[in-house]
């Protein structure tokens, strides 16, 4: 197939603006990979993989339709791309067609602020921190705080229905958004309508929300507010086990109680920054140990109460009150954490990743146990927290990393520690891929239903864009 | 006897009726079904009032369904779209199959028409497991609402879904429709509450839309398939959220002067972080009937009282009673610009703000004094308990038995709509005026969020000439749902499109209907459910 190149340089310079268009190679290699640790690893040894042939920056829905109608002309493929944080490889290309990713972040206005309803419309290219920020300035918080703040976009937030820090007490992204522009595969753009809620028809921002991509480009939406809190307490508790941990927190959600924060995980002071110089070695039970970090915000006697809420329930399960420190703690460093493991992927042999799987709490000590025992058989370590709680279940996420004997094996043995994730999860009635989505990765290690889920999105996909250029190979698309 | 013997002339057996059914007993022998005339007539209609209009007017069911039939199970769902599949491939009359939960919807939402067959999901009623400490649990979707709420009371826990219409209503018609109950401010709507459901598309797949526990990869089916009613599969099981039965409850009335003053103090309530179990604002008129007694005659009376009460105090006289309906049936726009005018003067307290709180005991106590402090900062004059607890008592008082009022030759309907509050007041004014020249018209705020607000109106008109009357219902429709949309509202937040509000669906959605249209062709590519509802043919 020969596709006339600079035909299509020229168009879409048209498109977009001789300036945001490159073909440069410091541009294509930016492009080239996201945060998939899998492709990092491969990075490592192999070539560095080859980049899109196009990046584009457009500033406007029109010209994302335009340079969609040059691609569905000439069959290109295309990655809307936003910061590129993908934990799955979503926004990386693959194979060796040539590719065109649109990059959204020129596409980073606040359009509208109506203080009065607490709903900014705000296009989809904005930085997490920047909008933030903006909305903070103005005594607003969006409360969609995800580790990956500093470099990711709402487009790839809405795209991959994101689940951030305080999502137990804010829901996900998808449920702060009231509506949403798209720019479809044939270049149409649609506005879903914004309505507190309505009932005349399904929610349609719905298709676009956690499509990663392969439906359209979102270029912007309406999304719901609070008021930045006056207060904000916080407090932790410490159990022996995992279990009444988990048990204190679900009794806690079913009374009515809306953390900011709640999450558990390995006692931090066995973190070796904390101790102390000659304390002893952490012993097993040490190890089993678990502690609840809370945080709340509202009103301050609310906060109160349900603080004395959470306390009830959990000292009535034995746990140890240990005050606001730790959580705090966790607290300042929440953004620390995220990009730790990155550095990990660079030395050659070591492999390392993130599964996130959510599931309803009685499904969930026992996935808790037998992941960590299955990985550490292995010789794997883990570290799993428990997050994005709600009232029927909530998220593990267990961060895992191992070292290998070459570039060969530690890639071998990534693909081995997924696939015994997969097993793990679904014998246990877990659902896998619950935070990051599925990108390049996930969808062949799915449940059959899930599987069935995503053969309908290909359905979908098949009549919304018949030539299959919108992020073609995600989520099991073609 | 009289009047079964009218209801036979008027439908008269219809042959396609009969070879339809004679194939489906073929095709499917062990599913239930009945051509039986009192059942084609029962089913020929939901409660939409355009219909009870047309009945009036003695047209009982001028298109009745060929037949009924009532599956067991998913299997026999399964089968039957099969079947319907099948004749559609080969030509001829289409078949058309029709969900039906218990036809308490009210915009026309089962009325396929002469021919369809009327797929009725109440045989499949059970609770199928709850899972207490899950906060789960899952049903199938021909269940009652009052059914199920009653099963999860027994188990210390609630779903918190609460329409008026709890007793004459099934699961799968809220999540079909996107229901919205009474405390929906604290529990949500229907599709706050669904997690994942069975459905059977019209390619005859069985689909779970998602998982136990939300979330999962790829976009949310479940979330396109609740208020698809029925167009895209029949839902035939649901995965809910439920709570812990409530502890306590509490319940205050609070007056405001203007109904614009009681919004903006919704709004603060609503945006300081609290999280009330009910909120109803009630206009000036809707006041006057919310505070009657409702328990002591029908809702004509009350409405009558109610009418009269404002020209001459209390008490109304039965002649007076007439004259008040004369005039609300005769002269609307004059009527409801006295009511205007009088307003201010007749009520001290204004509007009626009902605040109703409920849950943990602790939690319910500390939100309602915030809450309290919050509204008396708003202006609101505090009226105790008892106007709330009076709503209370009395919030399943709409009947699911027809208004009275259609036969004193009135017509009764409501108009729910819903904005972000910057449009809240415009939408109010808009749709008011646009209803005003043809009914008598009152509203009430519920279902209030921290971006918005719904607004639920009242009408009641004359129908004396059933003729004049449909075409008076129509014009009625037509202006306010434009004057909504106008005002940038959205034109239906509850009780869903039906075949009612099909033609607004483009005002509604923009372009963005094309996405509705692609799930339509992905589930439903042989047009064989319910086509006619949300505009989808
Ligand atoms: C250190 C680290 C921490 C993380 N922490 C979290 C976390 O706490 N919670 C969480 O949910 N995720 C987390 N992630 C994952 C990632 O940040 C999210 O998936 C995020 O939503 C991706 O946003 P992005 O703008 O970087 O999108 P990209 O990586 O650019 O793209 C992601 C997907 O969305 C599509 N997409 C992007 N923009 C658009 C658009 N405008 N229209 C249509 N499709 C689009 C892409 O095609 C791709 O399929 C983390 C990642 C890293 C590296
Ligand atoms: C007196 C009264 C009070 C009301 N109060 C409220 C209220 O407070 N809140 C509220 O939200 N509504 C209210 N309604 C409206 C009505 O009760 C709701 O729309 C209800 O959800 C309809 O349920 P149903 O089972 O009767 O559905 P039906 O009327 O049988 O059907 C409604 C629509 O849903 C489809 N459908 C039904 N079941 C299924 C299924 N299993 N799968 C797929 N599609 C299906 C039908 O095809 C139809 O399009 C009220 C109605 C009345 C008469």
């Amino acid at each position: 197939m020969s596709v006339p190149q600079s035909e299509i340089t020229g168009q879409l310079a048209e498109a977009v603006g001789p300036e945001n268009l490159s073909s440069s190679p410091v541009d294509t290699i930016a492009h080239a990979l996201d945060f998939w640790p899998r492709a990092l690893m491969k990075s490592r040894s192999g070539p560095w993989p080859r980049g899109p042939k196009w990046v584009v920056w457009p500033g406007a829905a029109a010209e994302v339709a335009h340079v969609l109608r040059i691609a569905s002309a000439y069959a290109l493929p295309v990655i809307p791309y936003g910061g590129g944080s993908s934990m799955v490889g979503g926004a990386s290309p693959r194979g060796d067609r040539p590719w065109i990713v649109i990059n959204c972040k020129r596409m980073c206005n606040i359009l509208d602020m109506d203080e009065v309803s607490m709903v900014v419309h705000v296009q989809a290219g904005i930085v997490g921190v920047e909008l933030e920020e903006r909305l903070n300035a103005r005594g607003f918080s969006l409360g969609h705080v995800p580790t990956s703040m500093t470099t990711a976009t709402l487009g790839g937030w809405l795209s991959t229905q994101s689940a951030g820090m305080l999502s137990s007490r804010y829901g996900r992204v998808g449920d702060l958004c009231l509506g949403l522009t798209a720019v479809l595969p044939d270049g149409q753009v649609v506005h879903t309508r914004v309505a507190p809620r309505r009932a005349t028809g399904p929610e349609l921002a719905h298709l676009l929300i956690g499509a990663e991509g392969t439906l359209g480009v979102i270029t912007a939406a309406h999304l719901r507010l609070h008021r930045l809190p006056l207060h904000r307490r916080f407090d932790s508790f410490c159990f022996e086990q995992v279990a009444p941990a988990m048990g204190a927190l679900r009794q806690s959600l079913a009374a009515g109680v809306r953390p900011l924060v709640a999450r558990i995980q390995r006692d931090p002071r066995l973190r070796r920054s904390d101790r102390e110089q000659d304390a002893p070695e952490p012993t097993p039970a040490d190890l089993s140990r678990r502690v609840l970090l809370l945080a709340y915000e509202g009103p301050v006697e609310l906060v109160e109460v349900e603080q004395e809420i959470v306390r009830d329930l959990a000292t009535a399960l034995g746990g140890e009150g240990l005050g606001q420190a730790p959580a705090r703690r966790w607290w300042g460093q929440r953004f620390a954490a995220g990009f730790r493991m990155t550095p990990l992927l660079v030395q050659d042999h070591l492999f390392a990743d993130y599964v996130e799987l959510g599931a309803t709490w009685q499904a969930l000590s026992g996935l808790y146990d037998n992941l960590e025992e299955a990985f550490e058989k292995r010789g794997w370590r883990t570290r799993i927290t428990v997050e994005h709680a709600r009232l029927e279940g909530a998220s593990l996420g267990c961060a895992f990393w191992g070292e290998a004997d070459s570039a060969e094996a530690a890639l071998e043995a990534y693909d081995e520690a997924w696939r015994l994730a997969a097993r793990v999860c679904h014998a246990g009635g877990g659902g896998l891929g619950h935070v990051y989505g599925g990108g390049q990765h996930r969808a062949a290690l799915l449940d059959d239903n899930a599987k069935q889920r995503l053969a309908v999105l290909t359905e979908v996909k098949r009549k919304l864009d018949p030539a299959g250029i919108m992020n073609p190979g995600i989520l099991g698309t073609e | 006897m009289a009047g079964s013997v009218r209801i036979l002339q008027m439908t008269a057996p219809l042959t396609s009726a009969d070879s339809r059914l004679a194939e489906l007993r073929d095709a499917l022998p062990d599913l239930r079904v009945s051509n039986h005339v009192t059942d084609r007539i029962a089913y020929a209609r939901d409660l939409w009032p355009g219909g009870q209009i047309e009945k009036l007017a003695g047209k009982h069911a001028p298109e009745p369904p060929a037949c009924v039939v009532w599956p067991k199970d998913s299997a026999q769902v399964v089968e039957l779209v099969q079947w319907a599949k099948a004749k559609a491939g080969v030509g001829g009359d289409p078949v058309v199959l029709v969900p039906f939960g218990a036809g308490s919807g009210v915009c026309g939402g089962t009325m396929a028409g002469a021919g369809s067959v009327i797929v009725d999901l109440k045989e499949m009623d059970s609770v199928v497991r709850i899972e207490p400490h899950n906060n789960l649990v899952r049903a199938q979707s021909g269940i009652i609402g009052w059914h199920l709420e009653d099963r999860l009371n027994m188990e210390g826990l609630t779903l918190g879904h609460f329409p008026s219409s709890l007793m004459c209503s099934t699961l799968g018609g809220y999540l079909a429709t996107r229901s919205a109950g009474q405390c929906s401010s604290l529990y949500g709507k229907i599709e706050d509450m669904a997690t994942t459901m069975e459905v059977v598309t019209g390619t005859g797949e069985v689909l779970e839309t998602g998982r136990d526990m939300g979330g999962g990869v790829g976009p949310s089916w479940t979330q396109l398939f609740i208020g698809s009613e029925g167009a895209l599969g029949f839902i035939t099981a649901a995965t809910l959220k439920v709570h812990p039965a409530p502890a306590h409850r509490m319940m205050r009335g609070y007056g405001f002067g203007r109904v614009s003053a009681g919004c903006e103090a919704i709004r603060r309530l609503m945006q300081a972080g609290l999280r009330p179990a009910v909120v109803r604002l009630y206009d000036e008129f809707d006041t006057v009937m919310a505070r009657s007694s409702a328990e002591k005659g029908s809702e004509a009376d009350t409405l009558l009282d109610a009418i009269s009460g404002r020209v001459k105090g209390s008490g109304a006289m039965p002649w007076l009673k007439r004259k008040a309906l004369q005039m609300v049936l005769t002269r609307p726009d004059v009527t409801n610009r006295l009511i205007e005018e009088l307003a201010p003067r007749i009520s001290a307290d204004g509007c009626l703000l009902v605040v109703g709180w409920e849950g943990d005991k602790r939690l319910t106590e500390v939100q309602a004094r915030l809450g309290h402090d919050e509204l008396m900062r708003s202006g609101g004059k505090d009226l105790g308990e008892e106007p709330g607890w009076h709503w209370f008592k009395n919030r399943y008082a709409v009947s699911y038995k027809q208004s009275k009022l259609f036969t004193s030759g009135a017509f009764v309907d409501t108009m729910e709509v819903a904005a972000t509050w910057d449009r809240l007041m415009d939408l109010y004014e808009g749709v008011r005026k646009a209803i005003a020249p043809f009914a008598f018209v009152m509203a009430h705020f519920s279902h209030a969020y921290p971006e918005g607000c719904s607004i639920y109106f009242s009408f009641v008109g004359p129908a004396t000439d059933p003729g004049q009357t449909r075409q008076q219902y129509d014009r009625l429709w037509r202006r306010g749902l434009t004057a909504a949309t106008r005002a940038g509202g959205t034109i239906s937040h509850h009780h869903g499109v039906g075949r009612s509000k099909a033609h607004f669906m483009t005002e509604e959605h923009g372009n963005s209907l094309r996405l509705l249209q692609t799930l339509k062709a992905t589930f439903d590519p042989a047009s064989i459910l319910n086509p006619g509802v949300l505009g989808l043919s």
